[in-house]
């Protein structure tokens, strides 16, 4: 019950990241704990229904469930491809107006 | 980049066993922990490591770019040659064609642990081609 | 077990967001990753565990560090005008 509200607390760290931050390396840097976030809510609640890893050998039971994992590995995935992404997109724009801070790409981009 | 003598030998020493581990997490995939995927980043990062020694223009004379590339599209053309076999072999799309052996050994599953291989490929040629650009981007 | 790695967790999520040195920043975020994966182990879950801790630690910093290698490391302070 307590880790529920953990994980909760994790997503909202996530979130508060990526709205408040003004770099924007610390904008992907949130967005990683907001994506391990939701992985570890998935898992945790998967775990819940067994006691054993779900892997086949013989007279093994009471696994968990196998379907949440295999769908946070896609996850894990995307997630992955998402940051290499939008590193690259940073690097374009650190060169075209010679600063990270979103405050002042805005006040710069006004100007023009 | 300055040379540091530390992280150049150790590099050197453990890259040949992480490339190892890589291709045991893909060939023992369908049996234990591990997969096509794990195991492609687990061969990628050996790559890396080789990169962040060496230099990038060192590791691109071992792993051309050229070759990781083409290494990397056709790994997809593969993966679907594997599919449409098992539909000649009179089943549906991606059913396995196989004898399967006894559980708990490395044939038991069929035609997935060639599916494994293709995955691992393809996914370590992408991170490799990833960080690559990354690297060279000046 | 699970509340007390949860818990750090969370320390070391603030902790990647308040530093002012970015590459502090990511080798906070590179063990944030690492944890991540032992409680996947914890929570019986090997093949995600074996995939954070190959990415998460492994590919996911090395582009961060290019990253800021070709930008600016520290951050800028804003001036509110």
């Amino acid at each position: 019950m307590i880790a529920g509200y953990l994980i909760i607390g994790l997503f909202i760290l996530g979130i508060w990241g990526m709205v408040k931050k003004d770099n924007l390396i610390k904008k992907v840097i949130a967005l990683n704990i907001f994506n391990s976030s939701i992985v570890i809510f998935f898992i945790y609640l998967g775990s819940r229904t067994g006691s054993t890893a779900p892997i086949m050998e013989r007279g093994i039971k009471d696994i968990v469930d196998p379907l949440p994992q295999a769908l946070m590995l896609t996850a894990i995935v995307i997630g992955i491809s998402l940051t290499a992404l939008a590193l690259s997109f940073i690097i374009k724009i650190y060169r075209r107006h010679k600063t990270l801070s979103i405050y002042k790409i805005q006040k710069k981009s006004e100007h023009e | 980049m300055k040379e540091s003598e530390i992280v150049d030998m150790i590099s050197r020493k453990l890259a040949p066993y992480i490339l190892l581990f890589g291709l045991y997490l893909i060939s023992f995939g369908h049996l234990s922990p591990g997969g096509g995927f794990q195991g492609g980043v687990v061969l990628a990062s050996a790559v890396i490591l080789l990169c962040l020694s060496k230099g990038v223009t060192q590791v691109q004379k071992l792993f051309p770019t050229e070759k990781i590339s083409l290494l990397e599209t056709s790994a997809f053309f593969l993966f679907l040659l594997i599919g449409i076999v098992g539909l000649l072999a009179g089943k549906f799309f991606l059913e396995n064609f196989l004898p399967l052996g006894e559980a708990g050994e490395v044939p038991s599953g069929g035609f997935i642990f060639f599916l494994n291989i293709i995955i691992g490929l393809k996914v370590g040629a992408g991170i490799s081609l990833i960080c690559f650009y990354f690297f060279r981007e000046k | 077990m699970t509340e007390t790695i949860l818990i750090l967790l969370i320390i070391l999520g603030i902790l990647s967001l308040e530093f002012k040195d970015l590459l502090n920043a990511v080798i906070c975020l590179a063990i944030f990753s690492l944890l991540c994966s032992l409680l996947f182990y914890y929570l019986h879950a090997p093949d995600v565990a074996i995939a954070e801790a190959a990415v998460g630690a492994g590919v996911a910093t090395v582009i961060f560090v290019l990253t800021i290698n070709k930008t600016r490391r520290k951050e800028e302070v804003e001036e509110e005008e």
